[in-house]
């Protein structure tokens, strides 16, 4: 149904109309023509400046310096751009052969990035980029000058994926910035940075990393086929890229995986994986992405592998509880009533007496309130914040049960379910999607029901795959080896090998301890 | 067309996953009455059922009590279902722990009540029997209780915990039924009767009813039924109690069970079956009425012989007791015939309830006091 309803390409290729008064157009040879053709293209706006100036020496050379209002750094713009051309001997310096534009770019400015061109596409995207533009008297040529002065934001602990030790820097939005951050952690030459520009509009920069000697080739080829194939006008955050790219893309479950932390993408390269830095983005994707990622955190690894593997356990105890909760217990009280204790079944019993609604209505409803509140401390600014909590605690759950809306047991297994849930924050939609189809399969069907949708959930998250490698990565495994980072993390000295799904290439992660190598 | 046949398949999927399951009810917990235990009577040829239902009320507090009911019907389940007419909801079995049978009704045969209770899907096979000794099964349901809020529960409770006292033997259903199709063993359960205390009417368990087959022929008390326990090596604790002399005091001791175990063994000779029953027992001296140290020289030994003599002889008295009076194998002399000398037992398997009666017995008991708690001497006093 969703093929049937996607929009027919009735546009006219809207790309190549809009870029056709620019493309291959050359510079003019007269300043004043330039100036007039770039005023043209943003008329009304005043953003743009265009900076005349003169040389002290020689008389009639008049330069022109064109950049965005805010763009540039106004400190290196005045002392390294201007500063220089106007006071330079450029007659004297002057010897035969170079034209003007290559002496200023050789010998006058100071800038660590300068270019020549003519071509004014390409003025206008260094314009766009912050760069500012150097145009003289009679040359159908301009140069190109770095003097980015971008306002960004400076790096901060990431929010969603908070730790209790390790680094607490997380990424920006400067794609520079982030590829630093990650070329910092890992000193080799076998890192490497692939450059995309995807969206014909935003002509956003996006950087596959990968460590060369581990990663696999033909992923590669895959992840870049799929980027080519993208022709979308503009890429905003990662998350388009992620939604066009990701295998099965009507799945609730991610097969690509993001992440707000350079150590988790240094991490994964080293296992073989890849990274993809979108300009703009705060977070990286990292792919092949398994089930099994959504339950490891960052913690995990610095903190002491008891404690990581308690806390790992507790993790998937949590998604089983957040899915399952309210479907076994509307099951037990609707349809094996024997199974419970029968202390238990007089208590719930006496707390549903003059309930007026059957408890599927009662888990549906409450369950609806829950992601209500949860949603509405997400959109809500700061201040409101206390409302929302009288609203939920007093209203919702005391006064409720007061009122004999709801019982009690159930206000308590809804509580647990919500809780449960944010252990695993980034798999929160998929829990939503399987927790209401199994509540209204074991309120039709009761545990026999329950178990049919536990059982289907597993079908289809086994039948995923994330670029060729199985979602389900090693859930089917017995070898410990393939077990050493699933519901526990071994400790480091027992992670000798690198899963071989990743990084056939080269899996051993540390030498192999003589003991060890005998043994096998 | 691929969509369509994906429709089909859900739909089929949705009918036989639906129709093939085993439960199918959706009921709310507060549509129906859950019923914690039941007795049987009976009217004339009616049966007569008196149903204790668990009435929940949830004010500020949860107050749990119980109502009665009782319907009567030519069947069990007839009478059962009946109630619906004064009840208005249907009574739920799965957590009855408890049901009581009026002697009449055990006199008769229960095997009617046994089978709907074993048939229907609700009563668990862990039911605990009771056999009312005096008096209507119905009006011990309606007493009021002690401890608990439910009667049926404190039944079921008082029965567990007369493993520390052995005066009744415990006995669910699967284990009566089971014993009751066990050839060369009659089964038994534990009897209950109401007792005045304090112008209070409380129910008591305590003895046997004996069976022959499925009917009812006779009862033993309390104590005896501790004895019928040692022979079935049933024992889990309890205390032994007796009066013991010394010169010219007299002591009350009592000597708790830690642990007992009985072998019966039985001997083919001379067309004559001797049953030897061994027991050995683990005790620990609990109490000491007197002043006399028992663990000084031979009182000790004294001691231990006083109680061997005294669990001996009530085993005899009462094997001698059962061939004579009802003719019932409660010990499972047969069975043990059965399984230790099985060519014998083909012989006189079809005369068993003769040879039965001629069955010598030959009892060894042994006592083994480990230890005196945490006094070794008895108190001591002085002026």
């Amino acid at each position: 149904m969703f093929r049937k309803n996607k929009e027919k390409p009735i546009q006219t290729d809207n790309n190549t109309k809009n870029t056709e008064n620019t493309e291959d157009r050359q510079l003019a040879k007269t300043l004043s023509e330039n100036i007039g053709m770039f005023r043209a293209i943003f008329q009304d706006d005043s953003t743009i400046i265009f900076r005349d100036f003169e040389n002290v020496n020689a008389k009639g050379f008049r330069c022109c310096l064109v950049y965005f209002d805010g763009m540039v750094n106004t400190e290196v713009s005045n002392e390294n751009i201007i500063n220089p051309i106007m006071n330079a001997d450029i007659l004297k310096i002057r010897d035969g052969g170079q034209d003007v534009l290559d002496i200023l770019k050789n010998k006058v400015i100071y800038a660590n990035e300068i270019k020549r061109s003519g071509n004014v596409d390409e003025l206008l995207m260094a314009l766009f980029s912050g760069d500012a533009l150097i145009m003289t008297e009679g040359l159908d040529a301009a140069l190109i000058v770095n003097s980015k002065g971008l306002q960004v934001r400076s790096l901060q602990e990431p929010g969603l994926e908070k730790v209790l030790q390790g680094p607490k820097e997380g990424f920006s939005e400067t794609i520079i910035t982030n590829l630093s951050l990650i070329r910092r952690r890992l000193k080799t030459p076998d890192l490497r940075f692939k450059f995309k520009e995807i969206g014909t509009r935003t002509k956003t920069r996006v950087c596959i990393c990968y460590i060369d000697t581990l990663a696999n080739d033909d992923i590669l080829k895959e992840l870049e086929s799929r980027l080519d194939r993208i022709s979308i006008d503009g890429i905003i955050t990662s998350n388009y890229i992620d939604e066009m790219i990701k295998d099965s893309p009507l799945s609730p479950f991610k097969t690509i995986g993001t992440t707000e932390r350079p150590d988790v993408v240094a991490a994964k390269l080293l296992e073989g994986r890849f990274a993809v830095i979108v300009d703009g983005t705060p977070s990286a994707l990292t792919l092949p992405f398994v089930f099994m990622e959504y339950f490891q955190s960052a913690d995990d690894y610095y903190t002491s592998f008891f404690f990581s593997s308690i806390n790992r356990f507790l993790r998937c105890l949590g998604e089983f509880f957040t899915t399952s909760i309210p479907a076994i217990y509307v099951a037990l009280i609707t349809f094996h009533h024997e199974m419970i204790p029968t202390e238990l079944l007089l208590s719930i019993t006496a707390a549903r007496q003059q309930v007026p609604f059957p408890s599927v209505i009662e888990a549906l409803i409450l369950l609806f309130t829950f992601e209500v509140i949860r949603e509405a401390g997400v959109r809500m600014p700061l201040p409101m914040g206390q409302s929302v909590s009288i609203v939920g605690a007093l209203v919702l759950g005391q006064a409720a049960i007061e009122a004999r809306l709801f019982s009690a047991p159930m206000v308590i297994i809804i509580a647990a379910t919500g809780i449960t849930g944010l252990l695993t924050i980034k798999l929160k939609g998929a829990s939503i999607l399987i927790r209401l189809g199994l509540l209204l399969l074991a309120a039709f069907m009761g545990l026999y029901g329950y178990i049919f949708g536990v059982i289907g959930a597993f079908i289809y998250m086994f039948s995923l795959r994330s670029f060729g490698v199985p979602y389900m990565m090693n859930y089917g495994s017995i070898n410990p080896v393939d077990l050493k980072d699933m519901f526990i993390r071994a400790p480091w000295w027992y992670m000798n090998y690198r899963t071989k799904h990743t990084a056939a290439k080269n899996v051993i992660r540390q030498k192999v301890p003589a003991k060890e190598e005998k043994k096998g | 067309m691929k969509r369509r046949k994906i429709w089909i398949l859900l739909l089929c999927y949705l009918l036989i996953s639906s129709v093939l399951s085993g439960c199918w009810n959706y009921r709310e917990v507060e549509s129906f009455a859950i019923i914690s235990g039941f007795a049987v009577d009976k009217k004339d040829e009616n049966y007569l059922l008196t149903f204790e239902i668990v009435n929940v009320e949830s004010g500020k507090d949860t107050v749990i009590s119980t109502k009665h009911v009782t319907s009567e019907g030519t069947t069990v389940f007839d009478a059962v279902r009946k109630t619906i007419k004064m009840v208005g909801k249907r009574l739920y079995f799965s957590h009855a722990e408890v049901v009581i049978l009026s002697k009449e009704v055990a006199e008769e045969g229960i095997v009617p009540i046994l089978d709907w209770v074993a048939r229907d899907a609700e009563p668990r096979s862990t039911l605990h029997y009771l056999v009312s000794k005096e008096g209507p099964a119905g009006e011990i349901l309606e007493q009021q209780s002690m401890t608990s809020d439910v009667l049926a529960y404190e039944l079921s409770d008082m029965l567990k915990a007369q493993r520390s006292l052995s005066n009744a033997l415990d006995t669910e259903e699967w284990q009566f039924m089971r014993d009751m199709a066990t050839k060369g063993l009659s089964a038994t359960l534990p009897t209950v009767r109401l007792t005045n205390d304090d112008n209070k009417v409380l129910p008591e368990i305590s003895g046997a009813a004996i069976f022959k087959e499925d009917k009812l022929v006779g009862f033993i008390d309390g104590e005896d039924t501790m004895t019928m326990m040692f022979i079935k090596d049933e024992i889990k604790g309890g205390l032994l109690v007796n009066k013991e002399y010394k010169g010219d005091s007299v002591t009350n001791m009592s000597l708790e069970i830690l642990t007992s175990k009985t072998k019966l063994k039985p001997r083919y000779a001379d067309n004559k079956i001797t049953m030897e029953i061994v027991t050995e027992t683990n005790v620990a001296i609990d109490e000491n009425g007197g002043r006399d140290n028992y663990l000084e020289g031979e009182a000790l030994a004294k001691l231990k012989s006083d109680f061997e003599t005294m669990l001996q002889d009530n085993i005899r008295n009462l094997v001698k007791s059962m061939q004579e009076e009802y003719d019932c194998d409660t010990f499972g002399f047969g069975r043990a015939i059965k399984i230790k000398l099985p060519r014998v037992w083909k012989q006189i398997e079809p005369q068993w309830s003769e040879v039965y009666k001629t069955v010598e017995v030959e009892v060894h008991s042994t006592i083994n006091i480990r230890n005196t708690s945490f006094e070794s001497k008895p108190v001591k006093v002085g002026d």
